[in-house]
């Protein structure tokens, strides 16, 4: 007898009349389970339907579900019985009585569902920022300094040249472009007393700013949550302790995080101006004895124009972050042209769109570990064998590796020949549906069945 | 039932914190209506690209839990909580009596009721949208009924910093939400006029630059208007700027922020726990409050956005595995 497993959302939609009617006619014993109901034995059955929304259940997660279960991923199918259900609400039975048939009909591919874990170890280009350092540190990940090198997939990891280590991910962190939020003439620059916040902090310690004026500037964007609340207390100090007169010039504040606000308000409540000014009005020049600066700009709460002469102005540079060309790092047929999430607004930001590479923003380098650290110890679920290219018939027209979006199609150097990397294979089908010779083949399933997981062909 | 860890409430906080620790401890979550809270009924924003609002990160995580084998029980309001030795006891209205080493309050908050905001219009006035519904309905291709308004007025703020009502606190995401669903409608309708009523843009997290340029390509007016009122059938906003100055709209958008849940207050009260200035539990670091035993994370100690609120259920889990182990 055949045994099958239905997974449902409501069991009442498939009824004990119907259920019967299969046992006797057909001979499938069909057991029904709620979709979270827990313990199940999966193995035990010949396939596994799951009657439900088919968009939600995309092919790596009906991976991932053949992995959990530890069954042959070909025996899982989806039935979209909301779209079935409402084009053909009478003959919705007939039509699942032909799906389970067709299914049953069609052999079962050999493939495993397998978990692939990388090398944990990366590999940082051009060079790790000190933060990104620390936190790949703290996490505890091995990190591999080899600017010149060049890379080749294996798998799923990456091997180096020419130190011919393993790496399992490559951190890409960009060069940042720095710029003052005002230009400066050279003269400001000639007072000395146009210094950064790293300077503040470590002035703060051994001098006393009692009655000084000391302007904070900074601007709106690539200023991170940490320099703000660098500021926010640092004023704050200045204000309390040495009675400071201390204004902070903005055109946006930051304070949406718990202790930047806690922290901004504290700064205000100890007498710390912040004004908010077009930096585009504002001026700076040397004091006539060169020992200040004289800060003119429009307020943009009155649109008065004030000056201020400040023995200390505090100007915070706005970063950018500069594209990275991945290129030249690659060994390989194809040209690896990796895209910059900046570049390329659909991407992630720590992914330029190859598996394994991760790229390094400032000021997210923690959040940038933690998905770096979850993608090296838990690794990625794939089918092995679910995708192959038939030798014989490919003729070696390169489409496939053009096509596919994740790099998974790869020619071997050696032989010159086409291979889908099945780590990398994430099941879409497109390098398929664009061979010419119809080489590339997915098991299990047909290519009608890959653009539409079921066949409405007996409704005439 | 004996439990290493009962968590209260099944949103993405709650929901998190039981992924991480449920290979470790005896973890039960209990939940009064479904899984999921505030962020299930968040639309996804993406135009024509994604706008990494971070709304399927929960999808995902959603999506995880559906297979797994949790302790859940939902659908259960809690009835009494006691303290006996070092143990809580926890009734619910279902009858079941449990007892956990540690408690977790993820009872998150919720969007505020815009019928509070009688003087912008809100609950009151036709065409004056709550954020929070705009959200609800994104999925559901709200956007598109906005067809016929040539001007459009998104009001920051609303009901967040705002001392004197008791919540002076920024509420951290309707700036974000906000931008990205006038993103969304300049994509569908370009030709409508956006205004951006606000104090500060807090512009944090993911896309960064592209919330910049959403920013750009709207008419920012840095004025909270202090009234709205329907003239000749368009919606009239009052705002001060060398004088009273009033502006006329189509619709408008009060971006609601967040206040503590009716379940964040009172199991804040049973409990004992101290409170923030903004009704919010207080949270003493890595998820500590003012009692021993009882950890809090999630929106229920603040407003945070779904990814802070995973990253924080991780930080709280690792200190909640530090503290069992001894
Ligand atoms: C209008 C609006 C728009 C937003 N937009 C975004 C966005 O675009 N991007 C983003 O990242 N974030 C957004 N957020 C924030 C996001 O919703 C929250 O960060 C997230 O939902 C917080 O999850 P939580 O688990 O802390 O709380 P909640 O989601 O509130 O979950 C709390 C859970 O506890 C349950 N509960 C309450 N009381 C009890 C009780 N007594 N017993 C048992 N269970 C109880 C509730 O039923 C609920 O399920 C938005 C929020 C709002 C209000
Ligand atoms: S597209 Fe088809 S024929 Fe062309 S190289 Fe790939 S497998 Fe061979
Ligand atoms: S199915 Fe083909 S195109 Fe899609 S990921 Fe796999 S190899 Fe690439
Ligand atoms: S991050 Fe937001 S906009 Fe992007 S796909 Fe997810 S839900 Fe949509
Ligand atoms: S996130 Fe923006 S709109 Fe919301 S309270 Fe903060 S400043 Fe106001």
């Amino acid at each position: 007898m055949t045994k099958l497993l239905w997974l449902v959302d409501n069991p009442l939609l498939l009824p004990d009349f119907w259920l019967e009617k299969m046992e006797k006619e057909k001979g499938w014993k069909i057991e029904i389970r709620d979709r979270e109901s827990k313990v199940l034995n999966f193995i035990d059955y010949d396939r596994i339907f799951i009657l439900g929304d088919s968009l939600s259940f995309t092919r790596e997660r009906l991976s991932l579900l053949a992995y959990e279960w530890k069954v042959n991923p070909s025996k899982i199918q989806v039935f979209p019985w909301e779209e079935v259900k409402i084009v053909f609400p009478q003959s919705f039975f007939s039509i699942l009585e032909q799906f389970i048939a067709q299914s049953l009909a069609k052999p079962l591919a050999p493939l495993v569902a397998e978990r692939v874990v990388p090398e944990n170890k990366v590999l940082v280009l051009p060079q790790a920022s000190q933060t990104l350092d620390q936190a790949l540190k703290e996490k505890g990940i091995e990190t591999v300094v080899a600017p010149s090198s060049t890379l080749r997939r294996e798998g799923i990891n990456f091997h180096l040249f020419p130190s011919g280590d393993t790496v399992g991910a490559v951190v890409v962190s960009p060069p940042e472009e720095i710029t003052p939020p005002v230009s400066f003439s050279s003269e400001v620059e000639d007072t000395r007393k146009l210094v950064d916040l790293k300077f503040m902090e470590k002035e703060i310690e051994k001098k006393d700013f009692r009655g000084e004026t000391i302007i904070f500037l900074l601007p709106k964007r690539g200023v991170t949550e940490k320099e703000w609340l660098q500021t926010f207390y640092l004023s704050r100090l200045l204000a309390k302790r040495d009675r400071a007169e201390i204004f902070v010039l903005v055109e946006e504040v930051l304070v949406a995080g718990e202790n930047l606000e806690k922290e901004y308000r504290q700064a205000r409540s100890c007498g710390v101006i912040f004004e908010k000014v077009t930096f585009s009005s504002l001026f700076a020049q040397p004091t006539l004895d060169m020992r200040g600066i004289e800060v003119e700009f429009t307020t943009e709460r009155d649109r008065l124009k004030r000056k201020i002469k400040a023995d200390w102005l505090v100007s915070l540079p706005e970063r950018n972050v500069l594209p990275f060309d991945l290129a030249p790092f690659f060994d390989s047929d194809r040209i690896e042209e990796a895209i910059l999430p900046l570049a390329n607004p659909n991407l992630s930001s720590f992914s330029p769109g190859i598996e394994g590479i991760f790229v390094s923003l400032p000021g997210e380098e923690k959040n940038l570990v933690q998905v770096i650290e979850k993608y090296l110890t838990q690794g990625i679920v794939r089918e092995r064998g679910r995708v192959e290219v038939n030798e014989e018939k490919c003729i070696l027209c390169l489409t496939c590796l053009r096509t596919c979006p994740w790099r998974a199609v790869a020619i071997e150097k050696e032989r010159k020949k086409t291979r889908v990397n099945w780590e990398l294979c994430h099941l879409c089908g497109l390098c398929a549906s664009f061979c010419p010779a119809h080489a590339i083949e997915i098991k299990g399933l047909s290519f009608e069945d890959w653009l539409s997981p079921v066949s409405l062909g007996g409704e005439k | 039932m004996e439990y290493d860890l009962l968590i209260i409430g099944g949103g993405v906080a709650g929901l998190t914190l039981a992924q991480t620790l449920q290979d470790r401890l005896k973890v039960l979550l209990v939940e009064e209506s479904s899984l999921g809270g505030v962020a299930s009924s968040l639309g996804c924003k993406a135009t024509d690209e994604c706008l990494s609002c971070g709304v399927c990160h929960f999808v995902d995580l959603k999506r995880e839990i559906v297979f797994r084998k949790f302790n859940v029980l939902t659908d259960r309001k809690i009835t009494s909580f006691a303290k006996s030795g070092n143990k809580f006891q926890i009734k619910t209205e279902k009858g079941e009596e449990i007892t956990s080493q540690l408690l977790t309050v993820a009872t998150g908050a919720a969007p505020l009721e815009v019928k509070n905001l009688s003087r912008l219009g809100g609950g009151k006035l036709p065409r004056v949208y709550s954020g929070w519904d705009v959200e609800k309905g994104l999925n559901e291709g709200i956007i598109s009924s906005f067809r016929d308004f040539s001007s459009l007025a998104f009001i920051q703020c609303a009901g967040s910093r705002n001392f004197k009502e008791k919540r002076g606190y920024c509420s951290q995401v309707c700036c974000r939400y906000a931008l990205r669903i006038a993103e969304n409608l300049k994509f569908s309708f370009p030709q409508m006029n956006i205004d951006f009523y606000y104090m500060d843009l807090q512009i944090l997290g993911k896309k960064k630059e592209k919330l910049w340029e959403i920013a750009d390509k709207i008419n920012l007016i840095r004025h909270l208007p202090y009234e709205v009122k329907e003239e000749e059938g368009r919606l009239s906003l009052l705002f001060e700027e060398q004088g009273v100055e009033r502006k006329k709209y189509d619709a408008l958008i009060l971006s609601v922020g967040m206040v503590p849940s009716p379940g964040t207050q009172q199991t804040g009260k049973r409990l004992g726990l101290n409170f923030d200035s903004g009704g919010f539990i207080k949270s003493y670091g890595q998820g500590h409050t003012s009692c021993e035993g009882v950890f809090v994370c999630g929106t229920a100690c603040g407003p945070k956005d779904i990814e802070t609120a995973r990253e924080e259920a991780q930080i709280v889990a690792e200190e909640i595995w530090r503290v069992r182990r001894g």
